[in-house]
């Protein structure tokens, strides 16, 4: 009686093929007159094809900023400074309007946090996703409401809902409907903002393994920003730490929950409490992620970080003066921290 | 095991908003130029408002210093009628010898006066109405919605010109009167949604679990929220009865013996200054009120902004702008930051 | 006078939009008799998915909602009837609220200063020339200093987790006997939860306060609370001992709230989950909420809306299967 999705237990990360998005010290800054805030700096990160890659971090950190350039999204007053955004070898910072916009959902989707913001309230779902289609392709109406019933069905959304409103839908089929309508061009990389935080947590798991299944037919790859480290923990292969606009730490899944280095993150780990095994007072990181319009100097985390003691030691005045570089301190694994990088 | 005292830091949230933060104005403690509150800036930075506010001020100026500037009175036959302007009578004088220019000039203050006081009738009325429609609910917001509803069906002008001619006396204080019984109907529909937005905010039930009473509620946490909008609110029909008082005295139901914009209109209609070609008699008093009105909806667009933190946009003219208004070190200091 | 709050058959009904013809208006089951009680020193966690119902309980509690049915007894009073003033300022002066939304439950044109000094003054807590005094005392008790640049700051000037000790502090103003706290940690960043988390804890050591932590983080609410009640549909489904519920749940929307949650100390893994159907809370019919999504259903889960069965000792679940009446059992 019972009927269950059975699911076996995840494969090793897949093969590392070609790389797919590659960005190259990229900087982005909002332009304010009389301030000037630095929202993502000098940031590499590169996503292979078919691959899992979670960008995690708390609000302010960069991470949306970071997703947003990609697509190349961004709004005044933020605008790329510096720095390559290359995909499949092409540099997107140079593209003309034309030209991203023939990339933009083809090559590249995205599925943004609350499907109430992507969603058009006062038109039907097969609709927008006929809109959507024929931005991008000559195509009949009918036909893409066809199309439009097949994606639905794929992300198990009974296909008559093409007429429904977007408000006659549950948050957690919403959620769907977008991430549908991101999967509708086929892309090679599908950008997820914050894709399930709005959503309980049974419909946020039921629709991770949907999107698993989906990526093991389609072979995209996919880009996960969240600020909830432990879901990256099991879903990503690869995983990097964003703090105060730069990444601080990058390694595979596994391998950072098994041995994370950072400081960050092993306080940002220790910010979620157990639901197995001894309850023991925890405590969090004390203060609060910096005003990026005035960061700290050097290392940009030394304020909150319980390593840097604040002595006349050279450690210290490293800490305090100079901006840790991302360093291999394992296999695949990087961290940009002073303490691991003169640690033997 | 104790917690570590928070830090003193800086707004936590996205980058964009720690850069303009929700309804966050300049803050002007840390600047060691001149020492103006952050809505003042805001109206004065921005170009449209900015220039409103010069061109108003000026038109107030030019009412105050009436007597300075127009030695004649406007009441009194002081020249050959019928004259353009020229070097004596910078705006001519009317066909039967009244000064223009004094009349123009005399007449801002009762045009501006009356306005403003049917403006502040007219938006006590929408912001009374307004507030108790949408906190109380129930058949009192019912009674109020028929009551706001019968006003905004019936076209303003009509319904004015019909008032005015059923009743006998005339003058600015029936101006006021009349205009400020009518025109509340708007401003009082879009109160009443305000207030009803901010009633089911959490720091409203908040405030309501602490223990504070409905009028500690509505004067303490829904109006103060609301200041910027009943000040848009009361700028419009500012501006709005400049125009509808004039037309009410264009048509002869103002006090002709007074002196204001729309009466020197009547007068020049009366005496067919138009079939005569004396241009002069109404294009000045016309420009006056136009120029008034134009200003205000200027001003409105900065104090729109002001109400509503998404409008503002940085802008490369504000730093010139701060700069003259602030001072040099003032934009350093800002700059340095 | 007994500090406890004791909640019996708590039921609300919201109308749903629309009448039938013929049918009468259809009604939103919120919630349906649920029955608890807060005690001193003791933090209680209300747990479910949004619609579950447990936000409008802690609203209810907090005099924002009258219950359609159901008593709240506090102080020998029920605190449900509306009674004139003095009573429901009393009420307040004993039982506080704590938002979810931490810039949302702040004036944005008011000072912090104002926002604990009204509480003060309304209840009169404390002399006139001493209101500022107690102020900069609430904001260090939460963490918050130094107390005399806070004061006058504005919300928006500082940081969530500021804002929401802020929340606190104003809560605890009237010195309460009861906090009732909405997701307090929810819109918050991660490693500032824990700050809350402990200060709540600490709060309720040293003034033996009574706690209702409403949440849907399994994880915080087992990391504070002493007592867990999980809710589903508007109807408490599973109550217990923190620890018992968590580790040996009767309930089987229990067992699939743990088996979704992401727990990287469990290590990784892909659960099997039931399929979804969805439920409704409208015009609900007779029978288990849950039965459309339940692996354990049988023939009576459709007909008979389970009671709250204590199965274990200090446990109880509302299940035909896990938890039966003893009367079916013998049937």
């Amino acid at each position: 009686m019972t009927d269950v999705l059975d699911r076996p237990m995840r494969d090793a990360p897949a093969v590392q093929t070609e790389t797919l998005v590659e960005l190259r010290q990229l900087v982005v800054d909002y332009a304010v007159p009389g301030r000037h805030v630095r929202a993502v700096d000098h940031v590499d990160l590169a996503i292979h094809s078919g691959e899992i890659v979670g960008l995690a971090g708390e609000s302010g950190c960069g991470k949306t900023t970071t997703g947003n350039a990609i697509l190349q999204i961004l709004r005044e007053p933020a605008q790329v400074t510096s720095g390559q955004i290359l995909f499949q070898g092409r540099d997107l910072v140079g593209l003309n309007r034309e030209q991203l916009r023939r990339f933009r959902w083809r090559n590249v989707s995205m599925v943004f946090q609350s499907a109430m913001n992507a969603l058009n309230p006062v038109m039907r779902v097969g609709d927008q996703f006929v809109d959507m289609m024929q931005a991008h392709e000559r195509i009949s109406k009918r036909r893409a409401l066809a199309q439009a019933g097949e994606l639905l069905e794929m992300v198990g959304i009974d296909r008559a809902r093409t007429r429904s409103y977007p408000h006659e839908l549950s948050g957690g089929m919403r959620q769907r409907v977008i991430i549908a309508m991101a999967l509708a061009l086929e892309p090679e990389l599908v950008i997820m903002d914050e894709p399930t935080t709005a959503l309980d947590v049974v419909v946020q798991r039921e629709i991770l393994q949907q999107i698993d299944a989906l990526k093991r037919e389609f072979g995209f790859a996919v880009l996960f920003i969240t600020h909830d480290l432990s879901l990256l923990l099991e879903f990503a292969d690869r995983v990097a730490i964003m703090y105060a606009g730069e990444i601080v730490e990058s390694a595979p899944a596994a391998e950072l929950y098994r041995a994370p280095k950072h400081p960050y993150t092993i306080g940002l780990m220790g910010s979620f409490p157990p639901l197995t095994g001894p309850i023991r007072r925890m405590t969090g990181i004390p203060g609060s992620p910096p005003d990026l319009s005035d960061p700290p100097t050097g290392c940009r985390f030394h304020l909150r970080c319980p390593h840097c003691l604040g002595d006349d030691s050279a450690l210290t005045a490293l800490q305090v003066g100079v901006r840790p570089v991302l360093k291999p301190a394992a296999r695949e694994h990087l961290v940009a921290c002073h303490l691991v990088e003169h640690t033997p | 095991m104790g917690i570590a005292p928070a830090e003193l830091s800086h707004p936590d949230g996205d980058a964009a908003d720690a850069v303009v933060g929700p309804l966050a104005l300049p803050s002007s403690r840390r600047r060691r130029g001149l020492h103006l509150p952050g809505w003042i800036r805001l109206l004065l930075t921005n170009r449209k408002s900015c220039a409103g506010i010069v061109v108003f001020s000026g038109i107030v100026g030019t009412a105050l210093a009436a007597p300075l500037l127009a030695k004649n009175s406007p009441t009194e036959i002081v020249g050959l009628p019928g004259q353009p302007p020229n070097h004596d009578f910078w705006f001519g004088t009317t066909d039967q010898g009244y000064d223009v220019f004094s009349q123009v000039v005399w007449g801002a203050r009762t045009s501006l006066v009356v306005a403003a006081c049917a403006a502040v009738a007219s938006t006590a009325i929408a912001a009374t109405l307004g507030l108790l429609a949408a906190y109380s609910g129930g058949w009192i917001d019912d009674a109020i919605n028929l009551l706001t509803n019968v006003f905004l069906v019936i076209p303003t002008l009509p319904l004015l010109i019909v008032i005015s001619a059923f009743i006998p006396t005339r003058g600015p204080v029936i101006m006021v009167l009349i205009l400020g019984l009518t025109t509340w109907a708007i401003e009082a529909r879009i109160f009443r949604g305000q207030a009803l937005s901010l009633r089911n905010r959490d720091f409203v039930l908040a405030a309501k679990v602490a223990g504070e009473g409905t009028w500690g509620i509505i004067g303490r946490e829904i109006v103060p929220n609301m200041v910027s909008r009943l000040a848009a609110g009361f700028v419009f029909v500012f501006y709005g009865s400049i125009i509808f008082a004039a037309g009410l005295e264009f048509l002869g139901f103002g006090d002709v013996n007074k002196t204001s914009w729309g009466v020197t209109l009547y007068w020049a209609q009366n005496n067919s200054s138009v079939l005569q070609g004396a241009w002069w008699h109404f294009v000045f008093p016309g420009v006056a009120i136009a120029l008034t009105v134009a200003a205000l909806v200027f001003v409105n667009y900065g104090v729109d902004e002001l109400s509503n933190p998404r409008l503002r946009r940085p802008q490369r003219q504000r730093r010139l702008l701060l700069r003259l208004v602030s001072g040099r070190a003032a934009l350093r200091a800002e700059e340095a930051r | 006078m007994s500090s406890t709050l004791e909640v019996e058959g708590l039921t609300k009904h919201f109308a749903a939009g629309g009448a039938r013809l013929f049918a009468g208006r259809s009604k939103v089951h919120a919630v349906d008799d649920v029955s608890f009680t807060l005690r001193p020193g003791t933090i209680t966690a209300l747990v479910g998915e949004s619609g579950s119902g447990k936000s409008t309980v802690a609203r209810i509690l907090a005099r924002l909602y009258e219950p359609t049915a159901g008593t709240v007894v506090f102080e020998g009073l029920d605190a449900t009837r509306w009674a004139r003033r003095k009573a429901i300022l009393r009420y307040r002066s004993q039982v506080q609220m704590i938002f979810q939304d931490p810039f949302g439950s702040l004036n944005p044109v008011k000072t912090i200063a104002h926002h604990l000094e009204r509480p003060l003054r309304i209840h009169r807590v404390v002399p006139r020339d001493r209101v500022d005094e107690r102020v900069h005392e609430l904001l260090e008790t939460v963490g918050l200093v130094p107390a005399k640049a806070i004061a006058p700051k504005y919300p928006h000037e500082l940081s969530g987790g500021q804002r929401q000790r802020v929340a606190i502090a104003r809560a605890l103003a009237v010195e309460p006997r009861v906090i009732l706290a909405d997701e307090p940690t929810s819109m918050l960043d991660v490693s500032i939860r824990i700050g809350i988390l402990n200060l709540m804890l600490k709060l309720k050591e040293d003034r033996d306060l009574a706690f209702l932590y409403v949440t849907h983080d399994l994880a915080s609410a087992r990391y504070v609370a002493d007592e867990m009640l999980v809710m589903y549909a508007g109807q408490i489904v599973e109550r217990g001992p923190t620890e018992e519920v968590l580790q040996n749940p009767l309930h089987p929307y229990t067992r699939l709230l743990l088996s979704a949650v992401p727990d990287p100390r469990a290590g990784l893994r892909f659960e099997a989950l039931s399929v979804r159907r969805s439920h409704s809370a409208v015009d609900p019919v007779a029978g288990c909420r849950f039965v459309a999504r339940c692996p354990l259903a049988i023939g009576v889960c459709s007909d008979r809306t389970p009671e709250l069965v204590e199965a274990r000792p200090a446990q109880a679940a509302r299940c035909h299967v896990t938890a039966p009446a003893p009367e079916l059992l013998h049937a």
